[in-house]
């Protein structure tokens, strides 16, 4: 079998291929064969007639052999076979014999030397059909060739400015499908030898057992397999494996309509074909491990930037920790009650800082390691929402919130422990960026397939040249919370991260006449969450 | 006779810490270091409570909490590390009566210690009387005629709504948690499908005119369960 679509090899083909072809032609097309058999009598019987009026004429009987040379060559083009163009040969000579020779209208004859006549004509019948013949057939195959690299220049150019695997396989099948007017597969696989991309180009014949078998041996053992091939040849289905450098990538599957042989120029095509797809596919397996990397490098760079900045603010509340149950251990009989007191509660309100800033991190650091499973339930929204104002009321003494909840009760299919989460954060951050006395709403409501959760504050706003990096990750207001502490920078990015994975969005707006607004809408139903996931996963 | 209550945590500051804010609280305490101890402990001297963090070093704090299951009734708080919800609620179906999250404040603790300890020292009698009329807040019900009133003026509950309200007031203060509340109100026929308990209770908390920042009387407890406000 030729390894690749050799276009100076266009000359040669193989006569064997002929002649099954030939052979299928009759065995499979029996009114074909009727019609060829009807035709050479037509013609026999137009040349007869043709014979008889040239020889009421003139009486030359070498015209009468030309006639039926002639009748001979017109049927072998365009009945084309072997086994028609001896019929032809025979029936003309026979004719010859029967209509024009003495003793007219039998088929004996007085005079020996027309046995030459007969044989002679017969020969150059038979030779001049099949040169015919011959000639016809390469002239389809060069215009079979001449489509197929026409089909393969366009198909290459195709598949080069294809993107991902799954449209390089609809597309090659597609092709295929369109060059062999035949059912294609196309299948590719991944390391683990595992089904990636799956694509059928008209019926899907390839389901069943045999069918499968088939295909696995091919692409175990990398020959081509089924139809037409020593190996399972009962099947449908001609298997062919597309090899790349790492083995077999994927497999091609052909159903050849009608079932005839595929010949080694369609085979060749597939080849080349699958060569060209192996070809983008170790192309897109470059490009892949190449962008892994570079992911791998930003992340560990951000990683690394975490660390910093995390440790960086631990620092400080552990700091003030430190200080004071030190200052309280070492000076406990010199300080007043009262300054102790002082110290504890400083303490105190450091760690519960330290804990909050630990919860976000760990949420964080999970969706950063794409560990994150949502535990997707049905929730009502406005459970919700009370459980993260029943968290945030503990120390928001002095702040009035509110909400706003329709009567009718909204449910939504999401994770609540992330949710509340997210509400946790954006109200601790209405809390901790307004004056003491500011009124927070949270208001739920919801806009045809989405819930939409807002939590605004009639505080100072934020800047407005602020706004666009707010959900930054470590991008800390510059303003300083009331508490006189720094944010930390990762509330406001895991409530986005959270609110993405659910397939949602988040905004932020300054209000009119002042305050802050966060919005954030989430569907109703269930997200497919792994795509919502990668897209975070920098 | 003071309460005895049993603080098992393999952390030593945390029992430190527990020991002295529950003693100066007139509470005597026990400790144990690990699950084997904490079984030994509530066999022997039959603790009024069990503080029992779940993840004790030795054995599955869930395994522990079914192992005592078996032998008594006693009263278990289980104190998990936030992120376990799972285990939480398991502990929970699997007979445990609160849970608080690390790291929690002491008052929270001792709430939830003073509501266990009313339910269970509370006599059978004054049980049966509660059991036929109950006031929260100014919510009144009346068990016996299946009437509620709110401020005086009587609410309507559905059948379902009526079961969820009279099973939250039976268990006052504690975790229902879903499983539990839709085995009780609909036994098997809902499996796991928490929607009409959404619904139900969505319901249940407008008719009771709860403010969602404010709740008087349903506290949701998200991943978990729902209970009935008690202080």
């Amino acid at each position: 079998m030729k390894k690749l679509w050799q276009p100076t090899d266009s000359n040669s083909y193989n006569e064997n291929e002929v002649l099954a072809f030939q052979k299928q032609c009759i065995q499979h097309n029996k009114p074909q064969f009727l019609t060829n058999i009807s035709l050479l009598v037509f013609i026999m019987l137009v040349c007869t007639l043709l014979s008889i009026f040239l020889k009421s004429i003139d009486n030359i009987e070498s015209n009468v052999v030309m006639v039926y040379l002639l009748g001979v060559i017109i049927f072998s083009y365009l009945a084309s076979g072997y086994v028609y163009n001896f019929l032809a040969s025979l029936s003309g000579v026979l004719l010859y014999n029967f209509f024009f020779t003495e003793p007219y209208y039998t088929l004996e004859v007085y005079r020996h030397d027309y046995l030459i006549t007969f044989l002679i004509m017969f020969i150059v019948g038979f030779f001049t059909s099949t040169l015919t013949m011959k000639i016809k057939w390469e002239t389809f195959l060069a215009e079979e060739r001449e489509q197929r690299i026409k089909a393969l220049y366009v198909i290459g150019r195709k598949l080069l400015s294809v993107k991902n695997s799954a449209y390089l396989a609809e597309i090659s099948a597609q092709e295929i499908a369109k060059q062999f007017s035949a059912d294609v597969l196309i299948q590719f696989f991944n390391e683990n030898n595992e089904i990636r991309n799956r694509y059928v180009a008209g019926n899907d014949l390839f389901v069943d057992d045999k069918e499968r078998v088939a295909c696995l041996e091919a692409c175990q053992s990398g020959i081509p397999c089924g139809f037409g091939t020593k190996l399972f040849p009962k099947t449908h289905g001609y298997y062919l494996p597309i090899i790349g450098q790492s083995g077999v990538l994927g497999i091609i599957g052909v159903v050849f309509l009608p079932a005839m042989m595929p010949t080694t120029l369609q085979t060749g095509f597939l080849e080349t074909i699958a060569s060209q797809i192996a070809a983008v596919l170790e192309r897109e397996k470059l490009y892949e491990k190449q962008a892994e990397t570079q992911v791998q490098v930003q992340r560990e760079r951000l990683r690394a930037d975490m660390f910093r900045t995390i440790s960086h603010d631990l620092r400080t509340p552990l700091t003030s920790i430190i200080g004071s149950a030190n200052t309280v251990i070492d000076n406990y009989a010199n300080i007043s009650d009262e300054v102790k007191k002082d110290f504890l509660h400083n303490i105190y309100d450091d760690a519960c800082w330290l804990n909050e800033m630990v919860e976000n991190i760990l949420h964080i650091t999970r969706f950063d390691e794409g560990r994150v499973k949502l535990n997707i339930e049905e929730e009502a929204a406005e459970e919700i929402i009370a459980e993260a104002i029943g968290r945030v009321k503990k120390h928001a003494h002095n702040h009035q919130i509110s909400t706003n909840i329709p009567p009718s009760l909204i449910l939504l299919k999401a994770d609540g422990v992330l949710l509340t989460r997210v509400l946790v954060n954006l109200l601790e951050n209405a809390v901790n960026y307004t004056p003491e006395g500011s009124a927070i709403s949270v208001s739920l409501s919801k806009r045809d397939e989405n819930v939409l959760f807002e939590v605004s504050d009639n505080g100072p706003g934020i800047a407005e040249e602020n706004l666009p990096h707010i959900f930054e990750r470590f991008y800390s207001h510059p303003a300083k919370t009331y508490g006189g502490r720094r944010g930390t920078g990762l509330g406001l990015s895991l409530c986005k991260s959270i609110v993405e994975a659910h397939g949602g969005q988040i905004t932020i707006s300054n209000t009119k006449p002042h305050g802050t607004a966060v919005q954030f809408w989430i569907p109703a139903k269930e997200v497919h969450v792994d795509a919502a996931l990668n897209s975070d996963s920098r | 006779m003071q309460p005895l209550i049993l603080i098992a945590d393999d952390e030593k500051s945390i029992r430190n810490f527990l020991k002295v804010s529950l003693e100066t609280q007139g509470y005597k305490c026990l400790e144990a270091d690990c699950g084997a101890n904490t079984l030994m402990l509530a066999a022997s001297h039959n603790p009024d409570i069990l503080i029992l963090d779940l993840g004790l070093p030795d054995i599955d704090g869930v395994e522990v909490i079914k192992k005592l299951r078996a032998i008594s009734r006693l009263p278990i708080i289980i104190v998990s590390a936030r992120g376990h919800d799972r285990e939480k609620v398991e502990a929970l179906d699997a007979g445990a009566d609160d849970y608080l999250t690390k790291p929690f404040s002491v008052p929270e603790l001792l709430a939830r210690i003073r509501v266990i300890l009313r339910r269970h020292s509370s006599d059978p009698a004054a049980l049966e009387q509660n059991k036929s009329e109950f006031k929260i807040g100014s919510l009144l019900v009346d068990d016996n005629k299946r009437r509620v009133w709110l401020n005086d003026d009587e609410i309507h509950l559905t059948p379902n709504e009526y079961k969820v309200l009279a099973l939250l007031i039976k268990h006052q203060g504690k975790v229902l948690t879903h499983k539990f509340i839709i085995e009780n109100i609909w036994g098997g026929m809902l499996d796991d499908d928490t929607q009409s308990l959404r619904v139900c209770m969505g319901n249940l908390r407008r008719k009771l005119k709860e403010d969602p920042a404010e709740p008087h009387y349903i506290i949701t407890e998200i991943g978990v369960g729902y209970r009935l406000a008690d202080e």
